[in-house]
């Protein structure tokens, strides 16, 4: 196999990395979470600018035809830099859903918007009792003459309070968790019906809780993709898969940052007359961190082919062998760069806590290990 | 770790901290060693608790904790959501303060082990 990046490939990598290296210091990061946004909308329209937010998309929705592994590559170093805008939420999750199931209307609506950032989205999919279960949907559109009226809850809905448009997953016909009978909708954010509670993550990020009720849209709002209502359960598992692959080269980012990090300090810090890198127990335990890393680095490098062959069970099972290596690696590698850097690390201004509470909610998104593992063994 | 284990998994190693401290023969004990002992330990079931206690609430363990989300509107997410995490970051200290687990096991090596 041949892991070497293209020209391109190499380009990119080395833009985004330069430009988080010289206007995205975690001094930087810190000031933009305070802003009533929790992100910058300057640093989003330099994204824009620099056709960072048309990547992901084929040239015929407007965007630059990357595949998996360009996206793997822009998020690994938005990770470095713990990056806040809502490149997940807009141009992963929103955007992908439109990528995947939007018809040529809607994405000609919508988007144009998101890859010149005038537009931002959210997918409202997770719900209280759902869990990891995209399925598991108590959310319900009913069908009303030509319209869908659209009643319920959606859990922790990234991005929701910056939102322009929603992509919502309901239960248009069967069962609580039936596989069939699932269906998503667009709703702009304004719909008459929709409302709010905002608030940040531990993360430094931000969500809502959405209450639908009486929400109408019109049967246009449908995002089927090449199948009829009740079949979306295949394009939100797509579009979750891909946010898996986006988070997963978040953490790996994360990571990288944090074993070079506790290694430096390791070699600077004196105790006991020497620097506690020359201690050989805290030698072993940086080792073990480098490797956790390069064992989830390599797990993203075969999601990422495995999802460009082309999206089916063996994609799926590869998604998941990262999710859950992923899980476990960012735990051991976050917890210990904390230890390492011993008190402080446990405060607020140094950026290694920032980074392991990022890790931490990047194995809570989308499906901790145990449901990846489940999953894993299943496929 | 199934979470039908977890439980019991806490509660045997809880016994079996406090059982050391009962059956430490009185001829191997120094005062630092069985501190040492019962710190590390402590330290350790204090984290492992923490953990799980993120992983039930699965994504209402992301909501930050603001004082200002306790209001007449009532909590995000069941009760003890909020305070899962920043349990769970907290309890990171523990094997850091009063002495790092490295360090406590330093200390048993020399005065327990003579190494």
């Amino acid at each position: 196999m041949d892991f070497s990046f293209s020209e391109e490939q190499t380009l990119l990598q080395d833009t985004i990395a330069k430009y988080i290296q010289n206007e995205y210091s975690f001094e930087t990061r810190q000031k933009i979470v305070l802003e009533e946004r929790g992100y910058s909308s300057e640093v989003w329209k330099t994204y824009a600018e620099l056709g960072w937010l048309g990547v992901p998309f084929s040239e015929d929705d407007g965007g630059f035809g990357g595949t998996a592994i360009e996206g793997m590559i822009m998020l690994e170093q938005f990770g470095k830099g713990l990056v806040v805008e809502p490149f997940l939420a807009t141009v992963v999750l929103a955007g992908g859903a439109l990528k995947i199931g939007g018809s040529r209307t809607q994405k000609d609506q919508y988007l144009n918007g998101v890859i010149d950032g005038s537009l931002q989205g959210a997918l409202a999919y997770a719900e209280p009792q759902g869990r990891f279960n995209l399925a598991d949907l108590t959310t319900k559109a009913e069908k009303d003459g030509n319209d869908y009226v659209i009643n319920g809850y959606k859990a922790v809905v990234l991005n929701g309070p910056s939102a322009d448009f929603y992509v919502v997953s309901t239960r248009t016909s069967g069962e609580q968790r039936d596989k069939q009978g699932v269906s998503l909708f667009l709703v702009e954010a304004n719909t008459a019906g929709i409302s709010r509670r905002d608030y940040p993550t531990v993360d430094a990020m931000r969500a809502s809780e959405i209450t639908f009720e009486n929400v109408k849209v019109g049967s246009d709002a449908l995002l089927k993709g090449n199948g009829s209502e009740g079949e979306g359960l295949a394009i939100i598992e797509q579009v979750i898969d891909e946010g898996i692959l986006a988070v997963g080269a978040e953490a790996v980012g994360c990571m990288e940052v944090l074993y070079k990090a506790t290694v430096e300090y390791c070699k600077t810090r004196e105790q006991f007359g020497q620097p506690i890198g020359k201690f050989q127990v805290l030698q072993h335990r940086m080792v073990d961190m480098f490797m956790e890393h390069e064992q989830a680095k390599s797990l993203m490098y075969m999601a990422a082919m495995r999802m460009d062959e082309g999206y089916g069970d063996q994609a799926k099972k590869a998604v998941s062998a990262f999710k859950v290596q992923v899980g476990k690696s960012g735990r051991f590698v976050g917890q210990n760069a904390v230890q390492l850097h011993g008190g402080m690390g446990m405060t607020e201004e140094l950026n290694v806590g920032h980074y392991f509470k990022r890790l931490t909610t990047i194995n809570t998104l989308f499906g901790n290990v145990d449901f990846h593992l489940k999953r894993f063994g299943e496929l | 770790m199934e979470l039908r284990f977890l439980q019991a998994d806490l509660e045997f190693r809880s016994e079996v901290r406090e059982f050391i401290d009962a059956h430490w023969p009185v001829e191997a004990r120094s005062p630092q060693s069985v501190a040492s002992l019962l710190k590390f330990r402590g330290a350790e079931i204090g984290q492992r608790i923490g953990e799980p206690a993120v992983e039930v609430f699965g994504y209402y363990a992301l909501p930050f904790p603001d004082p200002l989300l306790s209001d007449n509107e009532g909590r995000i997410g069941p009760d003890f959501a909020l305070s899962a995490l920043p349990g769970m970051l907290l309890s990171r200290s523990w094997s850091i303060d009063g002495g790092t687990s490295e360090v406590q096991k330093n200390i048993i090596a020399k005065s327990v082990l003579g190494l």
